[in-house]
């Protein structure tokens, strides 16, 4: 990496030019981004298409071409997650999805495709691979990345080591396919080389709650917190899917994530 | 020029159960079969032959000639499927073998033959001699007594490899009506009953019957034998069915010693691929599936398949298909041949590469969306051979109301992907969920009578209380299948979302009747 340009643009912002301070300043930030190693835009971002969440991701929106984990509190509400997500990347980029599903992870039974069309993933892209062991979906992961033919792979697995996960994200950054773990709800979520890592959970809707019976459900809502995300700061959402549109949209106002860990997020 | 080589195994079923008893192999024994309510010998070794234990005897007499006889219940299913297994072996001299069916008893009793069609395989072994040489010598070290003869039919064949002399079982093209005249009639594979009645005529040589006009055979001794003596002469044609059929193009590969290292097998079946692929790519075809037989020393075969969901002759991808093989293969004492055939070929134009090098450039749909399809192929084709083709599925419509009728899966090495704008539920239903159970599970559910939607609901140890719902939908069985799993009962599905926010999919199972028990529920499915 080249440290020289970093100094003179850093010298030449202590000396003030005050012809084109922003510009130096965004240039001085992708070079900073550069050198960390955070720079894994290079096959572009696929936007979530609601402000606070793409505002609140450093580039713009959910990176291509990297690994991303999703720890599902509920199994609708990850298969939600990944499907919406899934389907998003499949749709912008064109391609197949992969995805790896293992019985007992999630286990609420197989993917139904007259579901996963309104669930934002078009049936015919999808090819399921039925895993018996971790090592296998894994395994099938891993392939699915180096196949320049697919969007996303996803993968249902109960545990991937760090060793494993650094080896996805080198294998999606080769290979341009952007990559999605989906685990269960755990009480130690070992560290990982995700560039974000996301928890998803279902959400009561709001509204006329118990009183009407016979209405009707409305959008799948979903507490979404992002965790973990390399260069950014953890965040949460209570968001929605609406099914018809095939939108992302955010139902309340975007909560800094409190400083202290609750001992009551770690129960689950 | 047709070549056809008859082995006969005049002792297989005694031989057989002498390969797993050493010891027994110089004391008088005998196989025995139960037959017209009586127990008769059905093969005998040797030793009790020389003692005067035939085939057919009954078993008392033999035990009276031979009192301590060692005698094994005589097992057909067996000795036919050891008999298949050495066809199988046989491959490695001929990719056409059969084994001969049994339907001939009688005086060779306990005996067992196979096919091998030779034609244009003697020049790989140095000729027929050493062929034959080689086959007859190979089986006596695994423990047959074995004789081979080449003939230009079947029949001389066998006629040859049964009563021939030992220096006459090469019968030279062309020669096979001099090398038959001067065998006995019972060469010809014809019944007992009707040689016995050949021999009261005096026609105890096939040169006999050369002269004799066909209506007088026909008479006396049935059409069998004017057929037989035609299939044997060449008149006519007498075609071996084989077993397993043989494939068109075959890659063969034998060593001087055998091999027994993984990385070995490995590099002999990059040589075999390199000549296969050549072979197909000079056919303008492509392997749809690939089998590699691994032939042993003793007369076992490993058998290994790959499968494409394309037609492929590149080399480098159906090698890394194999490689998953290879990892778990039982070397055992190693392998002394290999062979490759393409079982399945279909036709595949020629492609052309890219100026590169890297890859191919469009196939079949042109452009770059040719070479994302194939990539794709060629990765279903990666997964499919390691965990197994029915684990890998594409996911397609079915038009059915119930909702575990309404999608099907099938094998993505075989089916293609869905169309693009195919309906996936019926227009105009309600939402439907995004897992489904394999089964409904029942669930207790508390709900009011006749037709609301449950209140409270417990599932799988856990109450869930229902803050919303909608429905019912009502799917009723397809009465035109017949044969409904669930008796008929019709279905009320409702959407429920319980305090949690969590979704699921529940029906009632039936109508809460004055008469009858209360319905079932069940969880079929959840919701994102």
């Amino acid at each position: 990496m080249n440290i020289m340009p970093a100094r003179n643009a850093v010298m030449a912002l202590a000396s003030p030019s005050p012809a084109a301070p922003s510009a130096d300043l965004a240039g001085l930030r992708a070079r900073v981004r550069v050198i960390e190693g955070s720079d894994a835009a290079a096959h572009g971002v696929v936007r979530f298409g609601v402000r606070a969440v793409d505002a609140a991701l450093p580039w713009g929106g959910l990176p291509r071409g990297a690994l991303h984990e999703a720890v599902a509190m509920d199994a609708g509400a990850g298969t939600g997650f990944a499907a919406a997500l899934a389907g998003r990347l499949a749709q912008d980029g064109g391609g197949a999805v992969l995805w790896c599903v293992r019985a007992p992870v999630l286990d609420a039974g197989g993917l139904y495709a007259p579901g996963l069309g309104r669930g934002g993933l078009d049936p015919g892209r999808l090819v399921v691979v039925h895993a018996r062991r971790d090592s296998d979906a894994l395994w099938a992961m891993e392939e699915g990345l180096r196949c320049p033919g697919l969007a996303a792979v996803v993968a249902e697995v109960s545990a991937a080591a760090l060793t494993a996960t650094r080896r996805l994200q080198l294998a999606a950054e080769a290979g341009g396919v952007t990559a999605l773990l989906v685990r269960p709800r755990a009480w130690d979520l070992g560290p990982s080389a995700a560039l974000t890592r996301w928890r998803v959970a279902a959400a009561p809707a709001t509204g006329d709650a118990g009183s009407d019976r016979g209405g009707g459900l409305g959008p799948a809502r979903w507490d979404v917190e992002l965790f973990r995300c390399r260069g950014g700061s953890p965040r949460r959402w209570a968001m929605e899917w609406h099914d018809e549109t095939g939108d992302f949209a955010v139902a309340a106002a975007v909560r800094d994530r409190p400083a202290v860990p609750q001992p009551a997020r770690l129960a689950g | 020029m047709r070549r056809v080589i008859s082995l006969w195994l005049p002792r297989f079923a005694t031989d057989r159960l002498c390969r797993s008893r050493p010891g027994w192999r110089d004391s008088p024994f005998a196989t025995v079969a139960a037959a017209h309510g009586r127990l008769l010998v059905a093969a005998a070794n040797p030793a009790a032959e020389d003692l005067g234990v035939a085939p057919g005897l009954p078993l008392a007499a033999a035990r009276a000639v031979v009192p301590d006889l060692l005698t094994v219940p005589a097992e057909p299913d067996a000795d036919a499927a050891a008999l298949a297994a050495l066809a199988a072996w046989c491959g490695r001299y001929s990719p056409w073998t059969a084994p001969e069916p049994a339907s001939l008893a009688g005086p060779l009793g306990g005996g067992a033959g196979a096919w091998l069609e030779a034609t244009g395989c003697a020049h790989l072994f140095g000729g027929e001699a050493a062929l034959l040489d080689d086959l007859a010598g190979r089986l006596r070290r695994i423990g047959y007594a074995a004789r081979a003869a080449i003939a230009d039919t079947p029949g001389a064949a066998w006629a040859a490899a049964r009563y021939g002399a030992d220096d006459a079982l090469l019968v030279a093209p062309g020669g096979a009506r001099d090398a038959l005249a001067a065998l006995p009639v019972a060469a010809l594979r014809l019944p007992p009953a009707v040689v016995a009645s050949l021999e009261g005529l005096g026609l105890r040589r096939i040169g006999a019957l050369y002269d004799i006009p066909r209506a007088a055979l026909a008479t006396r001794g049935g059409a069998a034998v004017a057929a037989r003596l035609d299939a044997a002469l060449g008149a006519v044609h007498e075609p071996i069915s084989p077993a397993p059929p043989p494939a068109i193009h075959v890659e063969r590969l034998a060593f001087a010693e055998p091999i027994g290292r993984t990385e070995d097998v490995a590099a002999g079946l990059d040589r075999l691929l390199a000549g296969l692929c050549a072979g197909l790519e000079a056919a303008q075809a492509g392997a749809r599936e690939l089998v590699l037989w691994l032939y042993r020393p003793d007369g076992g075969v490993e058998r290994l398949a790959v499968g494409t969901s394309r037609p492929n002759r590149a080399p480098a991808h159906l090698a890394r298909l194999f490689a998953e093989r290879l990892d778990g293969l039982d070397l055992g004492f190693g392998f002394e041949a290999m062979r490759l055939d393409a079982a399945v070929a279909e036709p595949l134009g020629p492609v052309q590469p890219r100026l590169d090098g890297n890859g191919l450039d469009g196939g079949r749909r042109g452009g770059a969306d040719g070479a994302v399809t194939e990539a794709l192929d060629a990765l279903v084709d990666r997964l499919s051979n390691r965990l197994g083709a029915d684990r890998v599925r594409r996911l397609r419509p079915r038009q059915s109301h119930l909702p575990e009728r309404a999608m099907e899966t099938a094998p993505a090495l075989r089916a293609a992907p869905a169309a693009a704008g195919a309906a996936w539920a019926p227009p105009g239903a309600p939402p439907r969920p995004l897992r489904l159970l394999p089964r409904p599970e029942p669930i207790e559910a508390v709900a009011p009578v006749p037709d609301d939607p449950p209140v409270m609901f417990r599932w799988r140890r856990v109450v869930h209380r229902v803050v919303r719902a909608e429905g019912p939908e009502r799917i009723a069985p397809e009465w035109w299948r017949g044969g409904a799993p669930d008796d008929g009962a019709l279905r009320d599905y409702y959407r429920v979302e319980d305090t949690a926010g969590g979704r699921y999919w529940l029906y009632r199972q039936g109508l809460y009747r004055d008469d009858a028990p209360p319905p079932s529920w069940f969880l079929h499915g959840v919701f994102g």
